[in-house]
């Protein structure tokens, strides 16, 4: 990776696009940032008709250089071909209350939660798959479908999806011990049983969530998915403080999707609390690996890299098991 | 059920553990508070949680009761060890467990004669044991008791081994009053003494003094040792506080006129004279009676000889009197009482003289003390004395010769054909020994130039072993050559000026002997005629006496001054020189109403003096004379007639292990004693210590002032035996284990909470991206409310 790769890559960690505000800008930053690390354009490979040249870039595959304008020209340009996808890309965002969990401020007092982290995520996700030609879907649920967006590869489709996200945020509770204020609770087997009534074309699922529900449910609607061929990569959003659990004082625990609360020291129960959250992710990593689905954990304090590398892989991998 | 007012009572500062009771709210305030004041964290990961709070909420509860309930005890016990708690079980239980002793009590117990006197008709030493009792019961039975007799003893400071309290009222049984003078000075001496060494922990070391505090029990003028100023150092000191004595009347003493009576005596002393001295304390009034009675027994026989009875009226301020009773020498005389002739002392016949007294006044009490009451003394009674006349005139020249001193001395020592208290024979100046000398109470040389040495040698063994020597100047021109082997003989300088002082014919006045001079002690029977027997002597010629020269006694002098007749000490014997001879050339003595009495009374009083060496006047307390040991000693006259209110205790009240349990403490009981070693015998007549029992009472503030010369003492009630040790049982250790136990506490609480993880640290596991520039690392809470 060159110095200006890694200068790059520095944007694509989440917490230091907590300071920009508008999502679509972030998740431009986060792509283009992982797509000029790379010595290889991502097409690569794909059989598409011309669509324009630009000036050679450093990494640039030497066998796309157009020869003949530098001819002309005295020139490099490199070929750039417009292919034809037929991959349809569902995004599954989670949106429910335990998703407003965030314990990552940055110097401006805003607070990273982890539904900033999912939805960067999935905007990123969105935007590369449609510079791909891909056409991408989008479903926003907590233990409904809050907003969903129509598979398309239309060019202004990316800005749909992303005023979708952004208008999907959970909100910030200005007293998230009030009940009534705290978000849904997640129930992703109905999310998945609705999603696939109205996928008619199998593709790559992709859901981005806290996986803060039965497993059992988990596991139904993946092997749903998984039934109905589609491939998927799971995406778990998880705040640092979840998977520290670092309290120590006596606290009151107010749950975010109206699961009352608990008085307690939080140190005596945390070696607990910790061997259960590992076996609930040993548990989903055994389902996804049954499935041979993909599974990832993204720490909110982490960076977005890993799982669009994730999503570039399956990608290549769901293609070539379509035209097998 | 005990009160608010006993609680407190348990501790020193009571403050302290009412201010740890209550700070045991603290913890359970705090417990409270942190449930109802807990910081209020929105959780995602709620699932999770609740299924961990499920699963452990049991075990979670009693850790979180066990972690309050130690936190309270911490807090209770810390306040409890600094309030000094009086757990009088626990701490019995703490040193028994350790084999120590937790308090040593020392008691001292004034047994001396002045705890015999009465009050409210319990005499004082019966109080000191009640409250000894009293703080026996208070104690534990790690405690430790030494009770210590204050009565001067020959045997030292008596003290008890250290006792178990339930074993103080047994040895108390063995405590009674003595006869002897406290000694308080020497018994804090002992123990400061035993104190230094014993090191026990000062504030569990305590000293209580029971005395009367009486002049006759504390010498307050006499200060108190410089290294006892530090007893306070090393115990806490309490004192009995006195009671109000009452008064006293005592005998001092009894004298009598001479401590040999001649019983047979048929010439002027037909009486023996006792002065009985009197004393009151701390009474002056006017009124009160006081019935003198006098006893006289002889040795063994309860039948008394005599009995006389006399009496006085004490006046207004009145505090001494000597009262003078005459006893017919005849009812002395011993017709019944054979001598027996295998006692080598049978000529000596001890007779015992008791005086009682008993008072009555209008005014009580007048009298609280008994046992000084009855005194005693010793007169040895005998037929006659025996005296032998060394001159040479008779033996060798006609009996008859009524000039010379011999025959003058002869006729004068036997004056008439019936019974005489002496008896004469003469012996030859060559003939004296050991062997003629024998028997004889005096001898009277008139020819001490004829002496051979081996009669110097006789004479001076028979002065040494009490024998009257008695040299009558020879009437002749010749130089007294014999002083030279007197003087080396008995190692007296005695010098004789050669030339003799002669009155001329024509000198009209010889010399006069001086009247104005006192009666000599010895011829005090002589007192009441002695300036008229005196006035008829003349003397002619004389010696002239060195006066110089050693005189212990000078009985008859010229009105120059020069002496006539002396006397000096010689061993156990006396010396007596006459410078003059019992010639009418020289002195018309022989033939004047001095001569005879002069002759017996000398005689009588200074063989006497040797008798009086059997005999001995001894205050309780104070040692056996020499060469003679309790065991040799009993008493001669039986106990009841000595009227003494307790018979003598055989018992071993007296712990040194010197004193066998069958010996008689003669110097402990008043009574008659004869005490046998050897060859010879004493009579000895034991009297109370009197000034003991001097009941007048020390101002306050002196008896504070003395006593405040070895520290603070602290003054008790009669009645406050208990608060000697409920009071400093504060200062039992108890708090140390307290404070013990809450260090250990609070490591068990540091470790419980560990184990429970209440306090366990979480491990940072920041990952490395949180540091990344323009935010911090991770931190927590970002909804808390």
């Amino acid at each position: 990776m060159t110095q200006d790769a890694r200068h790059t890559t520095r944007y694509l960690d989440g917490q230091a696009l907590a300071s920009l505000k508008p999502l679509e800008l972030r998740a431009r930053i986060v792509v283009d940032g992982l797509l000029s690390g790379m010595h290889r354009s991502p097409a690569q490979g794909v059989s598409v008709e011309f669509a324009q040249h630009r000036q050679y870039a450093p990494g640039d595959d030497l066998r796309r250089l157009d020869w003949k304008v530098y001819g002309r020209t005295d020139k490099l340009y490199v070929k750039q071909q417009q292919r034809e996808s037929n991959l349809d890309v569902w995004l599954m965002v989670d949106v429910s209350g335990s998703m407003a969990y965030g314990s990552v401020t940055s110097h401006d007092a805003h607070t990273w939660t982890k539904f900033d982290h999912a939805a960067t995520a999935a905007a990123s996700i969105a935007y590369l798959a449609l510079r791909q030609q891909d056409r991408v879907g989008m479903a926003i649920f907590d233990d409904a479908i809050r907003a969903d967006a129509r598979p398309s590869n239309a060019h202004d489709h990316w800005r749909s999806i992303v005023a979708a996200l952004a208008a999907a945020a959970p909100t910030r509770h200005r007293n998230p011990t009030d009940h009534e204020q705290t978000g849904g609770t997640t129930d992703i087997d109905r999310l998945v049983d609705l999603a696939l009534a109205g996928i008619s074309q199998r593709g790559l699922i992709v859901f981005i969530s806290d996986l803060f529900d039965d497993i059992n449910a988990i596991e139904q609607a993946l092997a749903k998915a998984c039934h109905h061929g589609h491939d998927a990569i799971i995406l778990q959003v998880l705040d640092p403080a979840e998977r520290q659990f670092p309290f120590r004082a006596p606290t009151e625990f107010v749950g975010l999707e109206a699961e009352g609360r608990l008085a307690t020291s939080p140190a005596a129960l945390r070696a607990t609390y910790l061997q259960a959250l590992d076996e609930h992710q040993r548990a989903i990593a055994d389902i996804a690996r049954r499935f041979r689905f993909d599974y990832e954990i993204l720490d909110t304090s982490g960076t977005l890299g890993p799982p669009l590398s994730k999503y570039l892989a399956r990608r290549a991998s769901t293609m070539r098991r379509g035209r097998g | 059920m005990w009160t608010l007012a006993q609680l407190s009572a348990a501790f020193s500062q009571a403050a302290l553990a009412w201010g740890g009771a209550v700070a045991v709210s603290i913890p359970i305030a705090i417990h409270l508070l942190t449930r109802y004041r807990r910081q209020i964290q929105a959780w995602g990961a709620m699932r999770f949680l609740a299924a961990s709070f499920k699963k452990h909420r049991r075990r979670l509860r009693i850790e979180q009761l066990i972690l309050l309930i130690n936190r309270c005890l911490i807090v209770l016990l810390a306040g409890l060890a600094m309030s000094g708690p009086v757990l009088t079980g626990c701490t019995q239980w703490i040193h028994a467990a350790a084999g120590v002793s937790a308090r040593m009590v020392h008691i001292v117990i004034d047994n001396s004669i002045a705890s015999s006197a009465t009050h409210d008709d319990q005499p004082a030493i019966e109080r000191y044991k009640k409250f000894t009792n009293q703080l026996a019961n208070q104690l534990n039975s790690s405690d430790r008791v030494v009770i210590w007799q204050a009565a001067r003893s020959p045997s030292g400071v008596i003290r008890s081994e250290p006792l178990a309290p339930n074993q103080v009222q047994q040895h108390l049984a063995k405590i009674h009053h003595t006869h002897a003078k406290a000694n308080l000075h020497a018994t804090l001496t002992a123990i400061h003494h035993t104190l230094q060494q014993d090191q026990h922990p000062p504030n569990n070391t305590f000293i209580v003094m029971l005395s009367a505090f009486t002049r006759g029990s504390a010498d307050t003028d006499r200060h108190l040792n410089k290294e006892l100023h530090v007893l306070d150092q090393l115990a806490n000191l309490f004192a009995l506080k006195p009671a109000a004595p009452g008064g006293n009347i005592q005998i001092t003493s009894i004298t009598p006129s001479s401590p040999q009576v001649l019983t047979d005596a048929t010439g002027i002393l037909r009486t023996l004279s006792i002065n009985v001295d009197l004393k009151r304390f701390a009474d002056d009034t006017p009124g009160t009676i006081t019935n003198v009675t006098l006893t006289a027994h002889y040795r063994g026989d309860p039948k008394p000889l005599i009995t006389k009875q006399a009496q006085h009226k004490w006046l207004a301020g009145q505090s001494e009197y000597t009262l003078r009773i005459h006893l017919p020498v005849q009812a002395l005389s011993l017709d019944d009482h054979p001598s027996n002739p295998d006692d080598s002392h049978a000529t000596l016949n001890p007779i015992g003289l008791t005086v009682n007294i008993q008072s009555t006044a209008p005014n009580a009490p007048h009298d609280v003390i008994t046992v000084d009451n009855v005194h005693r003394a010793i007169v040895c009674a005998r037929e006659g004395i025996s005296v032998s006349v060394v001159s040479d005139d008779i033996v060798t020249h006609s009996r008859h010769d009524s000039s010379s001193s011999a025959h003058w001395l002869l006729t004068a020592l036997s004056p008439g054909n019936g019974p005489a208290p002496v008896t004469t024979s003469t012996i030859s100046p060559t003939a004296i020994s050991k062997f003629t000398l024998s028997g004889q109470d005096a001898v009277i040389v008139t020819h001490p130039q004829q002496l051979l040495p081996s009669g110097w040698e006789a004479l001076r063994r028979f002065t040494d072993t009490g024998g009257v020597v008695w040299f009558i100047m020879p009437a002749s021109h010749e130089p007294p050559l014999w002083l030279e082997p007197l003087r080396d003989t008995f190692h007296i300088e005695w010098h004789l000026r050669v030339q003799r002082l002669e009155v001329s014919t024509d000198q009209p006045t010889p010399w006069r002997l001086a009247t104005t001079n006192a009666v000599p002690a010895g011829l005090e029977a002589l007192s009441t005629e002695w300036e008229s027997l005196l006035r008829p002597v003349r003397v002619y010629k004389h010696y002239e006496f060195d006066r110089r020269a050693p005189i212990d006694q000078l009985l008859l002098q010229i009105v120059d001054g020069s002496p006539l007749l002396l006397s000096a000490s010689v061993g156990h014997g006396t010396l007596l020189l006459t410078t003059t001879a019992f010639d009418l050339d020289w002195t018309n003595l022989p033939a004047k109403p001095l001569f005879v009495p002069l002759l017996h009374e000398t005689l009588r009083t200074h063989s006497a003096r040797s008798t009086a060496r059997w005999v001995q006047q001894i205050v309780s307390g104070d040692n056996l004379p020499n060469n003679h040991s309790r065991a040799d000693t009993h008493p001669w006259i039986p106990w009841t007639i000595n009227n003494t209110a307790n018979p003598p205790n055989t018992e071993n009240d007296y712990l040194q292990p010197a004193i066998q349990p069958t010996d008689t403490h003669a110097t402990h009981e008043p009574g008659f004693f004869e005490s046998s070693e050897h060859t010879s015998t004493r009579w000895m007549a034991v009297n109370p210590d009197t000034p003991g029992a001097d009941t007048t009472p020390i101002p306050t503030e002196r008896l504070k002032q003395w006593l405040a010369a070895t520290g603070q003492w602290k003054w008790l009630g009669h009645t406050d035996a208990q608060s000697i040790v409920a009071q400093k049982a504060q200062r039992t250790s108890l708090g140390w284990p307290l404070l013990v136990s809450v260090v250990a506490l609070v490591l068990l609480e540091t470790c419980l909470a560990r184990w429970f993880s209440h306090a366990a640290v979480p491990r940072s596991t920041t990952p490395a991206g949180h540091t990344q520039q323009g935010f911090e690392p991770t931190s927590f809470g970002g909804h808390n409310a």
